[in-house]
């Protein structure tokens, strides 16, 4: 035993002299780089979406980006054009807020350009011209093949129950095309602690003049509404690419890309997970991987040395200005995978915690607005008849067990989703 | 519990003869074998005791008696044991059933023509293949009157007393005429000497000097042996390195000795050659877990590393924690950053010469030691006595046992990384004049960062060695052998579309250097190399039955790079030395055949101001055929090396150097300045492939390169205090050869290396408070290395992502660790059989958080944050224990 336990302290420090550290660090660095950022594609068959930025100096806190003010076209080898249309400039659309220690808070504005390529065909070559009236700039990209899109075969999901995690595996194939690139969009349903039979509207709490009227803001919820079932959706930021130039066929099968803990509230009711998939060229794949290996792939022993490729956009006016981006044209295929809990009980998370749940009951209801201000909210009305003490009983709870949308989700029930909750 | 008794007795016994007893206070060991008794007689009375201990000796020895009968009382012991005692003026001969007639004289002349009779001295001598022992004996070489005039070659081997194992880096001169040699890995020297009476002078590392008074008439040999400086902490009066500064023309060469090695504190409190290396100055890494190293602001792949003459392609562990060569089982290294001899070639920085021991020639001896993550042992000894001499060793980790002992939610559990190695190595000598020596190194390695993915590699090496004395001017030293280096890496992330890549170059060669002594103080060395490569820059495979990989296969690479070379050094006075050598190399490339030719010269001269005081000057050229292909922070195991072709051209460089040399004292200050350039070095293009790349030309760009620094350097090797203070001023700029227009690297301009590390302090240092406590320290500072940082970021597909430009235009923080520990050598004089010894250190000292990289990472929401890893970040604790048999 005591051998043992030695062995176990030899391994203690064995691990402590095995930790490589991971710090938070901030270097100061002082650049005025502004390049272009141009994303997008020509989508075949479809609307065609381009969004225009540009780099953010980690310097500017308070981004103050010089405001862009994007015309183009996209034309075909044929001559064929198709004019922009529905531009404009948009301060927080595609954005996302951070409160990252290094960036501080800031939003991505950017101009966006739509083009309706829903009769562009897939024979011929396109390429787009931009240009930002703003500067003069002009930019355009090299000629674009057309990529078809792949087939994908399935998308489902593999339970691992040993490392307690969700596995999502995509199979596709294609006939022509050899690198591809997905994203994702993951769509669930979970629901609070608690349903409360009744909620509380605050601004009722009060009349116009100012009179406390508490039992006017307490409200029973109608039949099918509810603050217990909420939704959340998620755009993954990761970059996913493959590459089957090392096989004898373009496909894979059951490639696992992405995991869901079990403990994890995604998994709680009902959880959907989108695939949105194109081929793209070699070129491209190269560039998406640079961007990847760029951001996400920084920092081990082994990292590559970060460098910023080209893409295929070019400024024509001012040759040895980089522009970030890489333009395709493609046509993209589009799956998606349910996982219900009902079915599958794996779901491993945070049950009931009868202990940790604090329900106030109390019987004066002029005391709402002083609950209230402590974060609770209504559970439930225990009539008179039906109390103890034969009156009218009030039980409060934390906000958070009986309020989904305080878990980051929203009412908002998606289009198509498969039950009947609301 | 007997263990703790003796230690506790040494413990005793040391301050009380340190404080000098008086001749009636009680001296006492208990228990010791014969070696130790004598050795302990050596130690503590004026007279010079020697023994040769029977392998199946068994018996023990205690003795109890005041200080002034005490080696009486001990001569009768052994006497009673069976033992002869014969005593020659100050030596005592302890021998078994053998005695030495004292009044023969102790003269050894060439070849026995003026040996006396077989007396017991005589064949104690041959025993110990030990000849000149005596400093006040005059030895006399040739028959007088055998030469008339001009000069006589004495050469010969030098050897440990104790073990007979050969001594490297000694340095063998007459100061008289300035005759200079160092013995090579084989303990052997040869001076030109004048004719007539002179002194022959010694002195290495940590050795006592001899110096010995000859009557020299004609070419003849002296074999001489040493003996460790283990008696006397006071200092020395001439260093092996003052030695060689003011006598040898050679510049920027750095020794180092393994016991030395040994006491540096490491991560994991192992003797560690690489980490050792790190320690000079002019030597860079870019952090602590990298493979390579940097020398005067060459790439890691512009090293030579040789160990027992194979090249080693991979000279670490465990993505650079411990470096592949096992302490037991090496003798030194020599690393040539600036001279570097005609006979080597093939890499343009630098030459790290690692030489293996012999093994010991008396007796069966070994070590055990158990690290924090390492295992090591080694056997040694003779197979014949006084022909065949082997040395055998091996390490291995439990590092992976260990994790698995970790809780199942700790981020290291099936975690993975082991690596073990094994050492061999048989010498056999012929003859006199003949010894055969085969070498044999193998390793291993395997980690894994995450699930799916593994990294292995492993080195293999075997030579043969032949070295021959052809005659009193000339020798021969012939080598063969194969290295090998194979590495693979497998993802496992899918059944059908998961892979293996591997990669592996090999070579033969051969090697025939000749050394030969002219009349004047010409030594010439001569000779030709030749090395065929076998590279496989990759194959692929996959790795179910059903899988979708396509099996590809590169073409393999072959190429025979061939070299002449003749290297003269001249002892023009004894306050002016030449060295000068010429090299031609070449490459012979197959598949598209292509043949490169290219000259190569190394001269450096050396002038003495005064016997302390002396400034030499070097200029070389290198020119190198292979090219480790890298675009990582680190160099990865799967990395791959490619020969020049007819895209890929040899890199070529030159470097001139200047340096001061100035003795004060026990003190070797050295001031060394150099300017090098260098030409198409490899650099990448953005988003460059490596891997499996058949076009893999267009994805590289070639570079010039150049690098300039003064070195200081204050170093003392003897006495209590022993180490070196260093600093170094070094820059390292490259620029693409090429212009490509908007794509060119940072615009066609300079750009730092990322090894460039303008300003560092190193400090190693050895404090012996007593003959077995020391305290060692190491200290190093450096300014950060280069990096590439973002510029800025942008939101690009669902997140945000970084924005780059110019490259390596920042630099992490800097640098600083300081490391101590504390070594407990073995009590030497009341152990039996064993010798154990610890090691107690803490690396990383003050905890510092150093940055190995920065880099940002995007949480889940998008969000970018910066971070830097830091490997060690807190102090690091470590125990070591060795035991020796």
């Amino acid at each position: 035993m005591a051998v043992r336990q030695f062995l176990r302290w030899l391994a203690a420090v064995a691990a402590v002299a095995l930790t490589s550290c991971v710090y938070s660090f901030d270097p100061e660095i002082e650049s005025s780089d502004s390049r272009i950022v141009v994303e997008g594609s020509v989508s075949i068959g479809g609307t065609s979406h381009f969004r225009f930025t540009r780099v953010m100096p980690f310097s500017t806190r308070e981004q103050e980006t010089r405001r862009l003010e994007m015309t183009g076209y996209i034309e075909g080898e044929d001559g064929t054009r198709i004019e922009a249309y529905n531009g404009g400039w948009d301060d927080a659309r595609g954005g996302y807020e951070t409160k990252s220690v290094v960036l501080g808070p800031v939003v991505t504005p950017g101009y966006h350009l739509y083009f309706d390529t829903s009769q562009a065909g897939s024979s011929q070559r396109y390429r787009a011209h931009f240009e930002d009236r703003s500067s003069g700039a002009v930019y355009e990209t090299d000629w674009l093949d057309v990529c078809v899109a792949p087939v994908i075969d399935d998308l489902s999901y593999i339970l691992n129950r040993e490392r307690s995690e969700l596995n999502v595996a995509l199979s596709m194939h294609s006939a022509s095309d050899s690198h591809f690139r997905w994203y994702y969009e993951e769509t669930w349903e979970y629901h609070s602690d608690l349903q409360a039979s009744h909620y509380l509207q605050p601004e009722a709490l009060f009349d116009d003049a100012g009179n406390y009227q508490p039992m006017m803001a307490l409200f029973e919820f109608p039949s099918g509404q509810n603050r217990y079932n909420c939704w959340s959706t998620f755009r993954s930021p990761e970059i996913k690419i493959f590459s089957t130039s090392d096989q004898a066929e373009n496909r894979f099968t059951d490639l696992e890309f992405h995991r869901v803990s079990s403990y994890d509230q995604k998994l709680q009711v009902l959880y959907k997970l989108t695939v949105y998939l194109e081929a793209i060229s070699e070129e491209a794949y190269l560039y998406w991987k640079n961007i990847e290996d760029n951001t996400s792939n920084q920092g081990s022993f082994f990292s590559p040395v970060p460098s910023q490729m080209r893409g295929n956009i070019h400024c024509l006016t001012d040759p040895s200005a980089g522009v970030i981006g890489y333009v395709s044209a493609a046509q993209m295929a589009q799956a998606s995978m349910y996982y219900d809990d009902w079915k599958e009980k794996f779901y491993n998370g945070r049950g009931i915690d009868w202990s940790s749940i604090v329900i106030e009951e109390f019987t004066d209801y002029n005391e709402f607005a002083n609950w209230y201000s402590r974060g609770y909210l209504p559970l439930t009305v225990i009539p008179a008849d039906m109390s103890e003490d034969g009156r009218l009983t009030f039980q409060w709870t934390k906000a958070r067990c009986v309020d989904c949308t305080l878990l980051g989700g929203t009412k908002q029930k998606p289009k198509d989703w498969p039950n009947n909750h609301n | 519990m007997k263990q703790m008794k003796r230690i506790f007795l040494t413990l005793l016994l040391f301050p009380l003869l340190a404080a000098g007893l008086s001749a009636q206070d009680l001296v006492e060991v208990r228990r010791v074998s014969l070696d130790s008794l004598v050795r302990f007689l050596d130690r503590e009375f004026p007279e010079h005791f020697y023994c040769i201990q029977d392998e199946a000796e068994q018996a023990t020895f205690s003795v109890s008696a005041p200080r002034d009968r005490f080696v009486d009382a001990a001569f009768e012991q052994l006497r009673s044991g069976g033992y002869v005692i014969s005593a020659y003026g100050p030596f005592r001969f302890v021998l078994h059933g053998k005695s030495i007639r004292a009044e023969l004289p102790a003269g050894y002349f060439d070849r026995g023509s003026s040996l006396l009779d077989d007396s017991g001295l005589q064949q104690f001598l041959a025993e110990q293949r030990a000849v000149a022992i005596f400093q006040n004996k005059v030895y006399e070489i040739g028959d007088p009157g055998a030469k008339s005039g001009g000069k006589a070659y004495v050469s010969g081997h030098v050897r440990d007393v104790s073990s007979g194992e050969p001594l490297t880096g000694v340095s063998v001169y007459d100061t008289k005429s300035g005759a200079y040699s160092v013995t090579d890995a084989d303990g052997f020297y040869r001076v030109a000497l004048p004719l007539g009476e002179g002194q022959l002078s010694l002195s290495g590392y940590s050795l006592e000097d001899m110096h010995l008074n000859l009557k020299v008439w004609d070419d003849g040999t002296l074999d001489v042996v040493m003996k460790e400086k283990v008696t006397s902490l006071a200092e020395a009066v001439i260093s092996a390195d003052a030695v060689s500064h003011h006598r040898d023309a050679k510049m920027g060469i750095e020794r180092v000795r393994m016991d030395v090695i040994n006491k540096i504190p490491t991560a994991f409190g192992e003797g560690d050659i690489i980490k050792a290396v790190l320690t000079l100055p002019g030597v860079k890494s870019v952090g602590e877990a990298s493979s390579g190293f940097n020398v005067r602001g060459g790439s890691a792949d512009q090293n030579l590393i040789l160990f027992n003459d194979g090249t080693i392609y991979s000279p670490t562990h465990l993505f650079g924690l411990f470096s592949a060569f096992n302490p037991d089982v090496v003798s030194e290294v020599e690393l040539y950053k600036s001279s570097i001899p005609a006979e080597f070639g093939g890499r343009i920085s630098s030459v790290l010469e690692v030489r293996g021991r012999e093994g010991n020639a008396n007796k069966i001896a070994g070590s055990l030691g158990i690290g924090l993550l390492t295992g090591h042992f080694h056997v040694e000894g003779p197979l014949s006595k006084g022909r065949t001499t082997f040395i055998v060793g091996g390490r291995t980790t439990y590092s992976n046992w260990i994790l698995n002992l970790l809780p199942k939610n700790s981020n290291y559990h099936g975690g993975m990384a082991s690596f073990s190695d094994v050492n061999a190595s048989v010498t056999h000598k012929v003859d006199d004049a003949n010894t055969l020596q085969a070498s044999f190194y193998w390793s291993r390695d395997g980690f894994s960062f995450d699930r799916d993915t593994t990294f292995r590699y492993n080195n293999l090496n075997a030579s043969l060695k032949w070295r021959s004395r052809l005659g009193s001017r000339l020798n021969l030293t012939a080598v063969a052998g194969y290295d090998r280096y194979g590495a693979q890496f497998t993802d496992n992330f899918n059944e059908w579309s998961g892979y293996r890549v591997s990669n592996s170059v090999s070579q033969f060669f051969g090697k025939f250097v000749f050394r030969y002594s002219l009349a004047d103080g010409h030594n010439l060395s001569f000779g030709l190399n030749a090395i065929g490569y076998d590279l496989r820059p990759g194959a692929l495979e996959g790795l179910s039955e059903g899988t979708y990989i396509q099996p590809r296969t590169m073409d393999a690479q072959h190429a025979l790079e061939p070299a002449l070379f003749l290297g003269d050094s001249w002892t023009v006075s004894p306050k002016l030395t030449l060295d000068g050598g010429v090299r031609l190399s070449g490459l012979l490339a197959m598949n598209p055949s292509k043949f490169f030719l290219h000259p190569e010269f190394r001269l450096s001269g050396k002038y003495s101001f005064l016997d302390n005081l002396s400034f030499k000057a070097g200029f070389n050229t290198m020119t190198q055929y292979v090219h480790l292909l890298s675009n990582t922070s680190s160099i990865s195991p799967i990395d791959t090396w490619q020969l020049s072709n007819a895209q890929v051209r040899p890199q070529t460089g030159w470097q001139a150097a200047a340096g001061l040399y100035w003795t004060v004292g026990p003190v070797d200050l050295t001031l060394e300045s150099y300017y090098k350039q260098t030409l198409h070095s490899l650099d990448y293009k953005s988003g460059a492939v490596l891997l499996m790349n058949e076009h893999l030309a267009d994805d590289l760009v070639q570079t010039r390169g150049k690098a300039w620094g003064v070195e200081l350097m204050a170093k003392k090797a003897s006495g209590k205090l022993t180490g070196w203070l260093s600093y170094t001023y070094a820059r390292t700029l490259l620029r693409e050869m090429l212009d490509r227009g908007v794509e060119t690297i940072n615009g066609g301009d300079w750009y730092n290396a990322p090894y460039d590390k303008p300003h560092e302090v190193k400090l190693v240092a050895n404090y012996k408070f007593t003959h077995r406590y020391s305290l060692s320290v190491d200290m190093d500072y450096s300014t950060g290395r280069p990096v590439t940082l973002p510029v800025g970021y942008f939101y690009y597909a669902g997140g945000f992502r970084l924005a780059y430009s110019e490259r390596n235009n920042y630099r992490i923080p800097d640098y600083f660790r300081l490391d101590l520990a504390v070594n407990i050598e073995p009590g030497h004089y009341l152990k039996q059989f064993t010798h154990m010894s610890w090691t107690v250190g803490v690396y990383n000292v003050t905890g510092r958080k150093n940055t190995y990289s920065v880099f940002y990472t995007a949480d889940p929401g998008g969000m970018i944050r910066g971070k830097m890893l830091s490997v060690f970040a807190c102090p690091i604790p470590y125990v070591n224990f060795n035991l020796k048999f």
